[in-house]
């Protein structure tokens, strides 16, 4: 293996599960997530060389996933789902045994398909636990002003699940 | 009733993969490059003929009339046109990277490319035809002294008919189409611009 893949080997095991997570997030399907997730990996292997020298190697490829996911839905016209499919679930929970557990995960992403796109990237972030600084830098958007963005989405995400669990 | 930090914690539990490795990812590239490639060849291949048949015309053949050599420079360059205006729109795209830039950036670049190709698409491909109708019509002028009548007609009305239905019909649907296409991608573009605006 030369040095390049070992290092882009490297990359991608510490980085695709949340960029996956993203994707999943803004999509709602496991194919379209898989995509992006190989667009956004293809970018970065083509750039490999301009990363060697970051030191957040994480928000920029972070920036090119939300950049890709905002074209990919332009691009192929595709508009999240409002119902997720039923091999969703398999997909998200596999291996999980609980299937109290999967139906949680199920209504979570459900829940995240009615927030407005900008919404659906920021809270999968904030799940993932990416520290608000790097958020406010992938997304461009102050960091005043994101922590009242997230106070808002986080209510509101809050309330369409609770509102979803008493139907 | 849940809060937040309970669905962070439903979150914690999946236990979602991608279903690709590393190894894929640059397989893939090196195939998406090839078909780039393809690409290239295949917007040079369609015009190409046609290209260097004007330009054999223009130096093979000796023409009566100066307009037959400015009706072939007029076709030629059209040919010309078609074939650099392809190979731009790739290389732009290929070489745009605003996906490292923040969301609006992008955003702005992608509003902009696809401004850039509804004009090319509608304004200059009135303007493509129009010329180079005007540049067949004048190549035709020597043959009206140098072949039978009759059989000037019949080509002449085929290349009119066949204006008539590519400009009026043809450009005329494709135009409607691109509109509407056009202003909804623009109008989902500034929404998501919207979003991602810092408000002051």
């Amino acid at each position: 293996m030369s040095n390049q893949e070992q290092v882009f080997k490297e990359i991608f095991e510490a980085n695709s599960k949340k960029i996956y997570h993203l994707c999943f997030g803004y999509t709602g399907d496991a194919d379209s997530a898989n995509d992006l997730l190989q667009e956004t990996f293809l970018k970065v292997w083509q750039n490999l060389d301009k990363f060697r020298n970051q030191s957040m190697i994480s928000t920029w490829i972070y920036r090119i996933a939300v950049n890709t996911c905002l074209t990919y839905l332009k691009k192929e016209k595709r508009q999240a789902k409002d119902e997720l499919t039923p091999n969703l679930i398999e997909n998200t929970v596999e291996g999980l045994a609980d299937k109290e557990k999967q139906e949680q995960i199920k209504t979570l992403y459900n829940c995240i398909s009615k927030l407005d796109e900008n919404e659906r990237i920021i809270i999968t972030l904030v799940m993932d636990e990416v520290p608000y600084p790097e958020i406010a830098d992938i997304s461009g958007i102050s960091e005043g002003n994101l922590r009242v963005k997230i106070h808002r989405i986080k209510h509101k995400l809050t309330e369409l699940y609770n509102q979803h669990e008493r139907l | 009733m849940k809060d937040f930090d309970s669905l962070v914690g439903i979150w914690n539990e999946q236990k979602t993969v991608p279903v690709i490795d590393y190894k894929e990812v640059i397989n893939n590239y090196k195939a998406k490059r090839e078909k780039l490639t393809l690409k290239f060849l295949r917007e040079i291949l369609m015009m190409l003929p046609a290209l260097l048949i004007v330009i054999y015309l223009f130096f093979a053949v000796e023409f009566n009339f100066w307009t037959s050599y400015i009706g072939l420079f007029i076709s030629a360059s059209c040919c010309f046109y078609f074939i650099i205006v392809q190979l731009l729109n790739i290389k732009n795209v290929t070489d745009s990277n605003t996906l490292f830039d923040q969301p609006k950036d992008h955003i702005l670049f992608i509003q902009n490319f696809k401004k850039s190709r509804h004009i090319q698409h509608t304004r200059n491909y009135k303007i493509y035809t129009l010329v180079l109708g005007f540049g067949l019509a004048l190549y035709f002028v020597e043959f009206f002294y140098m072949l039978n009548i009759w059989l000037m007609v019949l080509v002449v009305s085929a290349t009119i008919a066949w204006f008539i239905i590519c400009y009026i019909y043809l450009n005329k649907m494709y135009i409607v189409k691109e509109e509407k296409r056009f202003s909804e991608m623009i109008a989902d573009l500034e929404r998501l611009n919207n979003q991602f605006k810092d408000v002051n």
